[in-house]
């Protein structure tokens, strides 16, 4: 066989590794809005979906709560379950890239940190803006995200090159700062309430409304393809700043590139469903043992099988304690970690030794 | 082709490259030989732009390489460096693949004819049958001889050679040096190999604490004295069979 065809065989495998992912996610979307406290049968489901949208079917038979619940809860929490996992997964194939470090997840910089201080003080302190609304907990998550990244940005780049060792390093620091001051707003907090909704709320949950999806939904698409198509030069980049230069890649713009999508990405994961921890780790690594390294590939493929762990995470937290709901950060942890250690020992797996 | 000219380069107050001037000729093959710390890496480094000279021009073809961007350079010039790592494992092939990059758009993809030129570069190189290895399982000598064939599937006019054979045996490097010269490349190489070098070179630099102390034919600068200047060792170069062999004493 020639390599052209092998070549084409490798590209046409990957679309439709995309392709059956695809399905597979429609499949389990479907599923997981019929599964929760009050489960659903899935004809309902498929019923009120393909009517709602296509004016297909009759939805006679079906109680208006359940269409509610369908309509109003379940759908919105299920995409932005998938919307948010495929986020993560793909912001940490960038932070794995930019750091070439296995290790890194979307959190790597400190974003987390910032983000629970954000989401901490709108909810223990009640911060009013300038203009008289309260700060939301997304806004406040958000914010403090964005925040620490720029405070990590602009640190490391003071009195030399900003390395990605240098941009690690202080964002350990400048994480473990702002951690303090959650902690602190959290131990002096008043109201027991306003300490459990805190850290409901850093523990990672999908509560969603249909607002929620817009945000999280406009940064995907544009991440994914600017993902894409640095695929290459990220490549390059793998094999050392060297190497990557005398291969024709400007590597401190594409680092520049890599960090504002990745942050962007991480921010408003973090500010929709605050610290879900685990997707961004494993997910790549999973993908990239099956796959192997090329970023053209790792990419889409992360991304799909992002969106697919998560869904199930969240199916899996409605239901666990039913009628009470887990933090899906405490199930993605949970069954993460373990499946993590399994996929470093039962390897044939090369991560970067 | 490849022009420098005065190039000065300094680390805080200590100079490693004072003064340099070099020139490369279309299709000539240039040695750069001297001690461990001469600065013959950052002689290189300074051409292929992962350094930043603090005087002097460097030009190739003509325009200053600071002129250009990267991956104009990559298009003019391929590397083989002293630099192996790989965050994660990539194939064979694909290290080779990404030779391809300079030469293509950002959202063209890689066609039958970048993989033609691919695995050319690795049947050159005599790597064919590990293609779909795994780069970071391979040896030294393997790694090396992968970035030889990377150099030539970037299909440039001239390639910067860093040390290229010293993680290979004998015969590879014999073998891989012919091959840089018969592909009418335009080579500029740092070397240890006193005999390879005044075997495979037009002409040799000899480089020592920062500057150049001798240039010409293999034959005028490899004398017992330099020799000794240089590395501090009794040599005696001698004529076999009409080629150039240094002997240490």
């Amino acid at each position: 066989m020639t390599m052209g065809r092998l070549s084409q065989l490798v590209q046409r495998r990957t679309g439709w590794c995309c392709l059956v992912l695809t399905i597979l996610l429609v499949l389990s979307l479907a599923a997981s809005i019929s599964i929760g406290a009050v489960s659903i049968p899935l004809s309902q489901v498929w019923r009120v979906l393909l009517h709602t949208a296509f004016g297909w079917f009759d939805v006679d038979g079906i109680k208006e709560g359940t269409q509610n619940i369908i309509l109003y809860l379940r759908v919105p929490r299920a995409l932005l379950g998938a919307l948010v996992g495929a986020s993560l997964a793909l912001s940490g194939v960038g932070m794995q890239a930019f750091t070439k470090n296995p290790l890194a997840d979307p959190y790597v910089l400190g974003i987390s940190s910032g983000a629970s201080t954000g989401a901490v003080l709108a909810i223990v302190w009640g911060v009013v803006l300038p203009w008289g609304s309260r700060l939301s907990i997304p806004a406040g998550a958000f914010c403090g995200a964005l925040l620490s990244i720029l405070a990590v940005c602009a640190l490391a780049r003071s009195g030399g090159q900003m390395t990605p060792i240098r941009l690690v390093l202080v964002g350990v620091a400048v994480s473990a700062m702002f951690s303090a001051v959650t902690n602190f707003i959290v131990y002096t907090a008043p109201q027991d309430a306003q300490v459990r909704e805190a850290t409901f709320w850093m523990l990672g949950g999908l509560g969603a409304e249909w607002k929620d999806l817009l945000l999280p939904a406009l940064l995907l698409i544009p991440a994914l393809m600017i993902m894409l198509i640095l695929s290459r030069p990220l490549n390059a980049m793998m094999m050392g700043d060297q190497t990557a230069i005398t291969l024709g890649v400007n590597i401190e713009k594409i680092r520049r590139l890599l960090i504002v999508v990745t942050a962007l990405l991480t921010a408003c994961c973090v500010a929709v469903s605050g610290c879900i921890g685990f997707v961004g780790l494993i997910i790549p690594h999973m993908v990239r043992s099956l796959t192997g390294a090329d970023h053209a590939r790792v990419i889409p493929l992360s991304v799909l099988c992002g969106s697919l762990f998560l869904v199930w995470a969240d199916a899996a937290a409605r239901v666990v304690c039913a009628p009470a709901e887990l933090p899906v950060g405490i199930l993605t942890a949970m069954v993460g970690g373990p499946l993590f250690l399994w996929m470093i020992r039962a390897r044939k797996y090369g991560f970067g030794r | 082709m490849i022009d420098v000219a005065h190039v000065s380069y300094t680390i805080g107050s200590t100079p490693l490259l004072r003064d340099v001037s070099l020139q490369v000729q279309p299709g000539e093959s240039v040695g750069i030989l001297g001690p461990n710390g001469s600065g013959k890496s950052t002689l290189l480094k300074t051409i292929y732009k992962v350094l930043r000279p603090a005087d002097g021009e460097i030009l190739v073809n003509g325009q200053s390489v600071l002129s250009m961007s990267n991956r104009e350079l990559a298009r003019k010039v391929a590397v083989v460096a002293q630099e192996s790592e790989a965050a994660f494992d990539y194939t064979v092939q694909e290290v080779v693949l990404m030779a391809r990059y300079p030469s293509k758009k950002l959202t063209d993809a890689y066609g039958p004819d970048d993989l033609r030129i691919v695995a050319e570069a690795l049947d050159t190189v005599g790597l064919s049958h590990l293609a779909s290895r795994g780069y970071l399982s391979l040896s030294g000598g393997e790694k090396q001889r992968v970035q030889v064939a990377r150099a030539f599937a970037q299909q440039t006019p001239v390639m910067i050679l860093d040390e290229p054979t010293n993680h290979l045996d004998i015969g590879s490097q014999i073998k891989t040096l012919q091959l840089l010269k018969a592909s009418g490349k335009t080579i500029l190489a740092a070397l240890h190999d006193l005999s390879i070098a005044a075997r495979f070179c037009d002409r040799i630099y000899l480089l020592h604490h920062g500057t150049v102390v001798d240039s010409g034919l293999p034959g005028q600068v490899l004398t017992g004295e330099r020799i000794r200047q240089l590395y501090d060792i009794d040599a005696e170069p001698f004529q076999y069979k009409g080629q150039l062999y240094v002997r240490f004493l």
